[in-house]
């Protein structure tokens, strides 16, 4: 974390400041020119000169020193109050986090009292009792923040040991210190570097405030630099910047510190390092004469390509939806299978743009048509279900508000008929009609799919495309919901269907098309696919499924692993893992190729194909 | 929503008397008596025991509390050691003003924060980095400075504010708040920063949720979307941090009044302090406990509000 | 010879809030024989696997292994078992701290638990990588880089560097392609064969389970259904809910599945 840190500026600038000050403080004695006190009645409430660099106060005291010797206050008693913040806090919050029960109890409650009363109160309590004593104000602060700091060590203590690499650790058998030590610790620290500068930022202001207010320590202050401002506001009134700045710069460069400390552990702790991105060089896309558009398709998509930024994610992707028929899409994580889902209804997130191709629906081209039109094809002819049913409700309205609000979405009518035509549509998924008065947290996951789909089709559109809707359901629910979806279909829904499961698959779509590497690599009719692929990965893919294994004989697998979008070769996309490969397999981009009617294939070598199956 | 208020009951009280205990111990520690601060150093010595007697200070230290306890609950919160009058009395004058400062200072911060926050979060750009930045300078900021860097600028280099002083509600509703105007802003802008920076935090964070895909894909209008959804969503977290706010505000009350000689309790503390008034601490940190724990208990009503999965 | 693993009359309970997730489970697991365990979401299987690790609260019942009673096995214990008994997570990517290098990870029951030294530490993580299918570069290399199907080839390197018998697989392909899952697969049927393993071998897939399992467990609301011979459960099911989890389950090709949904649908309407 620390070479992380060095790497951002704000950091080395904030470190490097407050090094500045601190220094500057201890060396007080030795470079400021003026003693604390000494008086120069010659140059009383002066601005600044060059014999004041900052000018004087009311007793012709200089400013400069005062600031300098001032300083040493401030930062031992947030020296003082830090070190009990930590030194406290954080085994409490240790103890309270990894043995709960009475000792996270005690913790949450006496940080709950302490969270109560505004921390000045007690300080000038304590102040009254120790007349013009800082270091006791500072020790009260330090106790009086440490449950604070307890209470946020507990949970990020808490929440580590559910780790599964805690769990791990357990099961091979470290000691409990050990785990601390090595897995829990290195993340705290973070944590508490970050509170700390926080803490201190918050304890300065408090220190100075006290000075201000006249109780604190009675020697030369930066909060007594500011009263004596105050009370000479009409006389001379530059006193107030050079205290002020003074203040304001410090506790900012710790808030800076903390702030940069946050980044860099939420950097390295965080999601994957982004993979690095090389924009793909291979910028010629396979030169198949863009075939027309299927005058007698619902939807029709040809060349289909989007990037993110300047990534490509899918390339010339070609489909068709027959009216009333199902079509599915197949394929494993990063092959571009819901970019295309998302990119049909135009709603791809994170940066990503649709570059080339047309969507044919209803007599015009979805890709770049009027917001207002794409608004109102969205919900009303085309609807969507997404994988997570109950994520994709807002958890803070009822289900039957928002089915309501999905039918006057596009539907005029009054609230009484939506609401009406909201139990309708509960009826058509076979759900109670009280469910709309229930929240989504309040659902199971078969029953907010239910949801999801009934809101779907509030408006009755013609299709629906649905990405990957039962992959977050237990094997019984699902065989209700794809029930539900084909009888649907047989009422006349058409339906695209995202999935990387071949049952599934076989269970509801008639047609599909297989993508690999954001190519559609074959199209066939599911029965085909299945039975004689005409595409090496379409047939390593089926030889792979458990289902057909032999137990006790090795599974047929596919050599290698995918390639990162972005490092695609010029050629067949599939080259390095395929069993046919020839040269002219990685000469030249291969095109998609009609071989019957409604099959398509991406392999120069696909005749060879049933030697290789038979293998 | 009857089981939150009587499990805030429940955990309310022991609050309230674990301050009073603390700050009656920490009283107990000073050096010397209250009997001798009220009699002088050259008493009498039958008058100090007499008076020793009266008040109580041969008893041991639980008894002290027990009565001072039971004298609290009706009312009656001892003398003021510097004015010699009854402590109760002296705050109920100035609860007014430090409540009009408080109220005033959170309207501001709530309506400054809020907007700022989903400005910036909408438009982003130089929007954006203003909520940054403010966010920063009102960690850094000290209010007392803040606030007198605007009476240098607004009432003493141009008079259009009164620097200091107040006037009730009732003697002049417009002066009052002339009165109050400088304070609040001086609170407020400070109290604004971590709003603004949670709204936009949140509402940003919204945006980026499953549900708002899904409102997409079922064509709603995008205002709907931001202003039912997101904006809803996005204030639950605000509600807390406003908490967080209200109780700060109460400490920075402290340090406006002083620089606005506003004669609120603030200001009373101040003084007490400096003339060691225990009893008078005492009442204070009492009072503000209280304040404290209502709001409390309003914004955990409030997220109750906005959370169903709190209230179901 | 006795069972490696027996379980009698298990159960686990949770507090907040309080639940029973395992209810009277009885099992046994014989040397280098693969138990399947099979149910859905709040079946308890997750919570057995977790309970035989010592890392869920048993309420009643024993967990033995190889004749000793280790169901309140303390620390100490835990420690000397972890060389026999060991585990592999569904989660690819929680399984393995980011900020610890894959040779720190893997090694890290034999050095800090066992305290070896690290050259002999540093060459069994490189033996057992070379095993997995990894190269030995991979050893100073963070989490960050490897594919999903490769950290799960990380956890199982850091289950059996330590020469374990027995090993908890708590859906260890569950989260991966289907492509990835086979290679993962035969690692495991690999090193079964080649060291002689046990597993209990968690999951909610079928075909996974039957693939690899000599026994498979059925169950359902923390109970055991069903038990039999791996083959036997899947033909010639007896418990309803079996049956029902058999009918449910699609198969990869369009007629035996529309003849399968026929016939679940009649059942269902009968």
């Amino acid at each position: 974390m620390i070479s992380r840190l060095r790497h951002k500026p704000i950091a080395v600038v904030a470190v490097g400041y407050l090094a500045l000050i601190v220094i500057a403080s201890l060396l007080a004695p030795l470079i400021a020119p003026y003693g604390a006190d000494e008086q120069d009645l010659q140059h009383v409430l002066a601005g600044p000169s060059a014999q004041h660099l900052l000018g004087t106060g009311v007793l012709g005291r200089d400013v400069l020193s005062r600031m300098l010797y001032g300083g040493k206050i401030t930062i031992l008693g947030s020296l003082i109050a830090g070190g009990l913040f930590v030194a406290v806090g954080v085994p409490l919050g240790l103890l309270a986090g990894y043995l709960g029960g009475w000792a996270e109890r005690l913790v949450l409650r006496l940080a709950d009292l302490i969270y109560s009363v505004p921390v000045i109160i007690i300080l000038l309590v304590v102040v009254a009792i120790f007349p013009n004593n800082e270091t006791a104000a500072m020790i009260a602060l330090g106790l009086l923040g440490a449950p604070g700091l307890a209470r946020i060590v507990r949970s990020t203590t808490k929440g580590l040991r559910e780790e599964l690499y805690v769990r791990a650790a357990q099961v091979s058998g470290l000691r409990a210190i050990t785990i601390m030590r090595r897995h829990i610790l290195p993340r705290l620290a973070g944590t508490i570097i970050v509170q700390l500068s926080l803490f201190s930022a918050g304890a300065v202001l408090l220190e100075t405030g006290l000075g201000f207010l006249g109780v604190g320590s009675r020697q030369a202050s930066w909060g007594g630099l500011v009263a004596e401002a105050s009370q000479n506001l009409g006389s001379q009134p530059w006193l107030l910047v050079p205290s002020g700045f003074l203040v304001i710069t410090f506790v900012l460069a710790l808030g800076l510190l903390g702030d940069s400390v946050r980044d860099a552990v939420a950097a390295q702790y965080g999601a994957e390092e982004a993979r690095t991105r090389r924009p793909n060089n291979n910028t010629t896309q396979p030169a198949t004469v863009d075939s027309p558009h299927r005058t007698d398709a619902l939807l029709s998509v040809r060349g289909l390509s989007v990037e993110f930024g300047n990534v490509p994610a899918i390339s010339a992707v070609d489909l068709d939806l027959m009216p009333g028929e199902a079509l599915g899409i197949l394929g494993e994580s990063g092959c571009g299978k819901t970019v295309t889902a998302l990119s049909i209804l135009g709603l791809l997130r994170g940066g990503g743009h649709i570059v080339n191709g047309s969507v044919r629906f209803d007599g015009i081209d979805l890709v770049g048509a009027d917001p207002t039109q794409l608004r109102a094809i969205r919900g009303g002819r085309i609807g969507w279900i997404s994988q997570e049913p109950i994520i994709g409700l807002d958890p803070s309205f009822t289900v039957g508000s928002q089915l309501a609000e999905a039918v006057r979405a596009h539907t005029a009518c009054s609230r009484r008929q939506a609401r009406r035509r909201a139990i309708e549509l509960l009826a058509l998924v076979a759900l109670p009609a009280n469910t709309a008065r229930s929240y989504p947290h309040q659902l199971s996951g078969g029953m907010a799919q239910r949801v999801g789909i009934a809101s779907a089709l509030a408006a009755d559109p013609v299709m629906l495309i649905a990405d990957e809707p039962t992959t977050a359901l237990d094997v019984t629910v699902q065989a209700e919901i794809l029930d539900l979806l084909r009888d649907l279909q047989r009422s006349g829904l058409a339906i695209i269907l995202v999935t990387h499961d071949w049952g599934v698959l076989s269970d509801i779509c008639q047609r599909a098309v297989v993508m690999y590497a954001g190519h559609v690599v074959e199209q066939a009719s599911v029965a085909d696919l299945v039975r004689c692929p005409r595409h090496p990965y379409t047939a390593g893919l089926i030889a792979c499924d458990p289902h057909n294994a032999t137990p006790g004989e090795p599974l047929p697998t596919i050599e290698g692993t995918v390639l990162e979008s972005g490092n695609w070769p010029v050629g067949c996309r599939f080259q390095d893992r395929c069993g046919l490969v020839r040269p002219d397999c990685r000469a030249a981009p291969v095109e998609l190729v009609e071989l019957e009617s409604d099959r398509l294939t991406r392999c120069l070598h696909h005749l060879e194909l049933n030697d290789l199956v038979r293998q | 929503m009857r089981r939150l208020v009587l499990r805030w009951l429940i955990a309310a009280i022991p609050l309230v008397l674990g301050v009073s205990v603390l700050t009656f111990v920490l009283a107990s520690l000073v050096p010397g008596d209250a009997a001798r601060t009220i009699l002088g150093v050259n008493a009498n010595p039958q008058q100090y025991a007499a008076l020793r007697d009266q008040l109580r200070l041969n008893d041991p230290l639980w008894t002290q509390y027990g009565h001072w306890l039971g004298r609290a609950l009706h009312g009656d919160l001892g003398l003021s050691i510097q004015s010699a009058d009854p402590v109760g009395h002296e705050l109920k004058g100035r609860l007014a003003v430090t409540l009009s400062l408080v109220a005033g200072a959170t309207l501001v911060a709530a309506v400054l924060g809020v907007g700022l926050g989903v400005a910036s979060a909408l438009r982003g750009g130089i929007l954006g980095r203003c909520v940054d930045t403010l966010s920063l300078l009102g960690l850094a900021v000290p209010s007392y400075w803040l606030g007198l860097v605007l009476v240098t600028l607004l009432a003493v280099k141009a008079p259009i504010f009164p620097a200091t002083g107040y006037v009730p509600f009732g003697q002049s509703p417009v002066q009052w708040l002339e009165s109050l105007v400088l304070p609040v802003i001086t609170l407020g802008l400070g109290g604004s920063a971590p709003i603004a920076k949670q709204m936009r935090d949140g509402v940003l964070g919204e945006l980026d949720r499953d549900y708002v895909l899904v409102l997409r894909a079922r064509g709603i209008a995008e205002r709907s979307i931001i202003f039912k959804h997101v904006l809803r969503n996005a204030a639950t977290p605000v509600a807390s941090v406003l908490g967080l706010v209200i109780i700060g505000l109460f400490g920075g009350a402290v340090l406006a009044e002083t620089v606005f000689v506003l004669p609120g309790l603030g200001g009373l503390a101040v003084t007490a302090t400096s003339g060691h008034d225990i009893p008078v601490l005492q009442g204070i940190a009492v009072v503000f406990t209280l304040l404290v724990v209502g709001v409390n208990l309003i914004v955990e009503l409030g997220y109750a509000a906005l959370n169903p999965k709190v209230r179901t | 010879m006795s069972a490696l693993l027996a379980v009698r009359g298990l159960s686990v309970g949770y507090r907040r809030p309080r639940k029973t997730a395992v209810d009277t489970v009885a099992l046994e697991i014989q040397r280098g024989q693969t138990v399947g365990l099979v149910g859905e979401s709040g079946s308890g299987k997750t919570s057995l696997g977790a309970a035989i690790l010592g890392l869920a609260p048993i309420t009643s019942g024993t967990v033995e292994f190889d004749g000793e009673d280790i169901t309140t096995a303390p620390a100490a214990v835990r420690r000397r078992l972890s060389r026999r008994m060991q585990v592999i997570f569904q989660d690819p990517y929680g399984s393995l701290n980011p900020t610890r290098t894959v040779g720190d990870t893997i090694g890290e029951g034999l050095r800090y638990g066992h305290n070896l030294p690290p050259a002999t530490v540093r060459a069994r993580v490189t033996k057992v990588l070379r095993e997995v299918g990894l190269p030995e570069s991979a050893a100073d290399r963070y989490p960050a880089r490897f594919s999903g199907g490769q950290r799960q080839r990380i956890a199982i390197a850091r289950a059996i560097v330590g020469d374990p018998d027995f090993v908890v697989c708590d859906e260890p392909v569950s989260a991966l392609d289907l492509s990835v899952q086979a290679q993962v697969l035969n690692l495991l049927a690999g090193l079964k064969a080649s060291r002689g393993l046990s597993y209990l071998f968690i999951s909610h897939d079928l075909s996974v389970v039957r693939y690899l399992s000599d026994e498979i467990l059925v169950m359902y609301a923390g109970r055991i259904v069903e038990r039999g011979p791996a083959a036997r459960i899947l033909s010639a099911p007896e418990h309803p809910y079996t049956r029902a989890l058999l009918a449910a389950a699609p198969v990869p090709d369009p007629a035996v599945q529309a003849g399968n949904r026929a016939a679940r649908h009649a059942k269902e309407q009968g």
